[in-house]
């Protein structure tokens, strides 16, 4: 009797998963083989040209590109989000609110707050307005529609990702080891540098891997703060199924995405393996 | 000294983290649509309120929400428990993939999938396959949201309530899912935000007609600012900030 | 865990007796039919019920830490394992008023488990367990969470109630003095094995290995006997006839409030511990004095040096 309730109970979930998420990436991967059909979509024959066209120079040019964008914003993350992460664990009263306050923002709308940014960056925006105003600037400065406002979206977004595995792993680092370290002449800088860093690996990757996986397919980020200028592989995918038409491209170039991540993912998890 | 320096970056931080929400929530009572200060005024939230297209859109992303949420909540639990009970490697492994999976890529699968069947089938996208899709890509919050809270739950009580006579839906029926309730709702919560917010999976997914909030707003982004975007983003933002903070409150009861 | 065989009389008020990590808890889990026994069978009155889902068997439990519903009353507590059967309400009401009644805990009914004391929901679990009135009623270390005092008074209720219901009750515990007090047999049990069954007055005066005889109380090996403190008399004169007698000399003493504790050494090297009734303390270190002891009172046990 038991074993068929839990069937019963896995049923739906598991049919969603099945038809919704696996059968999908099946016909992704079948679409992929295809060829270009007129109207978009698809038709037969078969063909690997999708896939030889992802090596065309513009297209790893756009590989490339996501890759440091994500690279650079995941570093600024974890730079950041240190400092933020070691004051709320060792040197605040009340860290539930604290941490609940630093993911707030990102339970709200992340289109609106990349909207947010846009009202502050753009000619006529907030800054420019009141730099235009205090005489410091003759024209308004280009903040928005450039990579780095790509960038500053990306970080503004997935911050709160590195401060809380960083928080949970330092939290748990027994403080008698830093005190120890700084009862033995060391000054703050070193101890932070030299221990809790190299102990807080676990929270560095679990962080690196949460911010740099969604940061690598990321769409919103370069389509608003980049102005469609600052092309990666999320907008590139898009482009194929809306305004290009090229669907079997599109196709080979989520499918090659989604080996990136689940390899990224796969290699990172590896190496918190090998630490724990 | 390092004390000091930590406080001070960490107020920084948080300024980082809330001020362009804050200036755009001050901005939507700008009478003016220039980034200069003014006046005062509420015209921006009547706009939003007298906006035809809004209020669908409101009403679709709402919906869509609504019962995508019942679908992953009831789905999920479910799925949750059984798969506490019971391991099921490769549905465990499914859930972390979709996680993981990028939001482009869940979407133009789902896309292919429906224009796939729509050649036997003869429908549109609409509606129903956004409520699919949602369903889909929120399943494996809830269940992992949910197993997390079954992993602290005390066993001991489902033994009692065995022992004393209840069989194993009784059990589930009658002892883990009121005491988990929080948990399940705090995580229903969490699904409808994260439903409700979505644009890349529901803007590929979407029919004609099916215009969602975030569509919306992403349509008038693009084109460039104005202030009852503002007006709009503030009221959105106050209200799921709402439901997080709710669905705080009753993760925290369960504890 | 190695075999066992349990047999239990109706009616009895039966103890599972060991350290910690000996098996009995898992016996209690297999009988309750929380475990599956890798071999073997279990039977209730010549019934063999070891295939039976714990909700098929007539059996209840009182789990150590009670496991009460959090989100239920303590009447609804009680009433749970009524409800699943097809009883009228009205049946069910009277039975929990009388279950809450015999625990003394009527006038709290209404009342959630975080709202009681620790001592007021350990009788709540038990009402809960009898209110079923099982055949048989398992009751894992239900009073370890208690602190001394309570424990001691608890015992007795307990003692009290079983031998009012009448039902069989297998109680497990690692505190000897328990089991002793409480108990109509007593099972010892070490590493997954039996070591001896017995009336409380059987295993301890006569136990059948080292470790039963150290488990259930202080022992003096002494030239291949064993004979416990509280039966080893100290004199300065001779003692009579028909006594095992040795010379000892007085290390120290210590006053344990009860009674005293009187610590020497044999001639051949050995230790003893006497323990005498309070008003004997005129014993000083140093001095030479006869120990001695009926040789009813001493026992010998397998596979000790000298026996």
């Amino acid at each position: 009797m038991i074993r068929r309730l839990w069937q019963i109970f896995l049923a739906p979930s598991s049919a969603v998963m099945i038809l919704l998420f696996f059968i999908p990436l099946l016909i992704v991967l079948f679409y992929s083989l295809l060829s270009r059909g007129p109207y978009g979509g698809v038709m037969l024959p078969f063909s690997l040209e999708s896939y030889g066209r992802v090596f065309d120079f513009l297209y790893l040019e756009i590989a490339w590109r996501s890759f440091w964008i994500a690279a650079i914003a995941t570093l600024l993350c974890l730079v950041l989000g240190f400092p933020l992460a070691l004051y709320i664990a060792r040197y605040s009263q009340r860290k539930t609110l604290l941490l609940n306050l630093v993911m707030l923002p990102f339970w709200t709308s992340f289109l609106i707050r990349i909207y947010a940014w846009m009202f502050l960056l753009r000619d006529t925006g907030l800054i420019n307005t009141v730099l235009l105003g205090a005489h410091l600037i003759d024209a308004p400065l280009p903040l928005l529609f450039n990579t780095p406002a790509v960038i500053l979206g990306l970080v503004y977004g997935y911050l709160p990702f590195t401060v809380l595995p960083l928080y949970a792993t330092i939290e748990k680092l027994d403080p008698a080891l830093i005190d120890a370290a700084a009862d033995l002449g060391a000054n703050p800088l070193v101890v932070i540098w030299k221990i809790i860093i190299p102990l807080s690996k676990p929270g560095i990757i679990a962080g690196t891997l949460l911010v740099f996986i969604p940061c690598l397919g990321a769409y919103l980020a370069p389509d608003l703060m980049g102005g469609g200028k600052t092309v990666m592989i999320g907008n590139l995918v898009q482009n194929q199924f809306t305004a290009s038409r090229d669907w079997p491209f599109g196709a080979a170039v989520s499918l090659l995405l989604m080996l990136a991540v689940v390899a990224i993912t796969a290699a990172i998890s590896r190496k918190a393996q090998d630490l724990i | 000294m390092m004390r000091r320096f930590l406080v001070l970056y960490a107020a920084l931080a948080y300024l980082f983290l809330y001020a362009p929400l804050a200036v755009l929530a001050v901005f939507s009572f700008n009478s003016s649509k220039l980034s200069v200060w003014q006046g005062f005024t509420f015209h921006w939230y009547a706009a939003v309120f007298h906006n035809s297209a809004l209020a669908e859109g409101a009403i679709n992303s709402f919906l869509i929400a609504t019962v995508a949420t019942i679908f992953a909540t009831t789905f999920g639990t479910l799925a949750a428990y059984a798969l506490w009970k019971k391991r099921v490697p490769w549905l465990m492994q499914s859930f972390y993939l979709s996680l993981l999976t990028p939001e482009i890529v869940t979407g133009v699968s789902l896309l292919v999938l429906f224009q796939w069947i729509f050649r036997f089938l003869h429908l549109h996208l609409g509606m129903p396959t956004v409520i699919l899709a949602h369903i889909s890509f929120s399943l494996a919050y809830v269940v992992i949201v949910i197993l997390a809270r079954l992993r602290a739950f005390d066993t001991a009580l489902e033994e009692a309530a065995l022992d004393l006579g209840a069989d194993e839906w009784e059990v589930f029926k009658l002892i883990t899912i009121p005491i988990i309730m929080p948990g399940i709702l705090a995580a229903a919560l969490l699904c409808f935000t994260v439903s409700f917010d979505d644009y890349v999976i529901t803007s590929l997914v979407a029919g004609v007609n099916s215009e969602t909030l975030p569509m919306i707003i992403y349509g008038l982004a693009r084109k460039g600012v104005s202030p009852d975007i503002n007006a709009l983003s503030m009221l959105i933002t106050c209200g799921l900030g709402t439901l997080i903070l709710l669905a705080g409150r009753l993760e925290h009861k369960t504890k | 865990m190695d075999q066992i065989s349990l047999r239990l009389n109706r009616g009895e008020f039966y103890s599972l007796i060991g350290p910690s990590g000996c098996g009995k808890t898992t016996t209690l889990r297999m009988i309750a039919g929380l475990d599956t026994p890798t071999g073997g069978d279990i039977l209730l009155n010549g019934r063999s019920i070891v295939h039976l889902k714990p909700y098929q068997r007539d059996i209840t439990t009182v789990f150590q830490n009670y496991a009460l519903f959090p989100h239920l009353t303590v009447r609804k507590n009680v009433a749970f394992g009524l409800e699943r059967r097809s009883l009228s309400q009205a049946v069910i009401d009277s039975r929990v008023e009388e279950a809450l009644e015999l625990v003394e805990l009527w006038g709290k009914q209404e009342r959630l488990p975080a709202q009681i004391s620790g001592g007021e929901r350990q009788r709540v679990a038990l009402a809960r367990s009898l209110v079923l009135r099982p055949k048989v009623l398992l009751l894992d270390e239900p009073l370890s969470a208690l602190d001394p005092k309570l424990r001691r008074q608890m015992r007795r209720e307990l003692k009290d109630i079983q031998r009012r219901v009448g039902i069989t009750f297998l109680f497990i515990t690692h505190d000897q003095e328990e089991a002793l007090s409480m108990s109509d047999q007593i099972a010892v049990m070490n590493r997954g094995v039996l070591e001896q069954v017995g009336t409380p007055q059987a295993v301890y005066n006569h136990p059948a290995s080292k470790f039963v005889a150290e488990f259930l109380g202080d022992v003096n090996w002494l030239g291949g006997v064993g004979v416990r403190p509280e039966v080893v008399r100290v004199s300065r004169d001779h003692p009579v006839d028909g006594v095992r007698s040795t010379l000892a000399k007085v290390q120290a003493t210590s006053f344990l409030g009860n009674c005293i504790h009187l610590r020497a050494r044999l001639n051949d090297g050995s230790p003893c511990i006497a323990e005498l009734p309070q008003h004997f303390c005129e014993f000083q270190p140093g001095e030479e004095v006869h120990v001695w002891w009926f040789p009813d009172d001493e026992f010998r046990v397998e596979g000790l040096p000298g026996s």
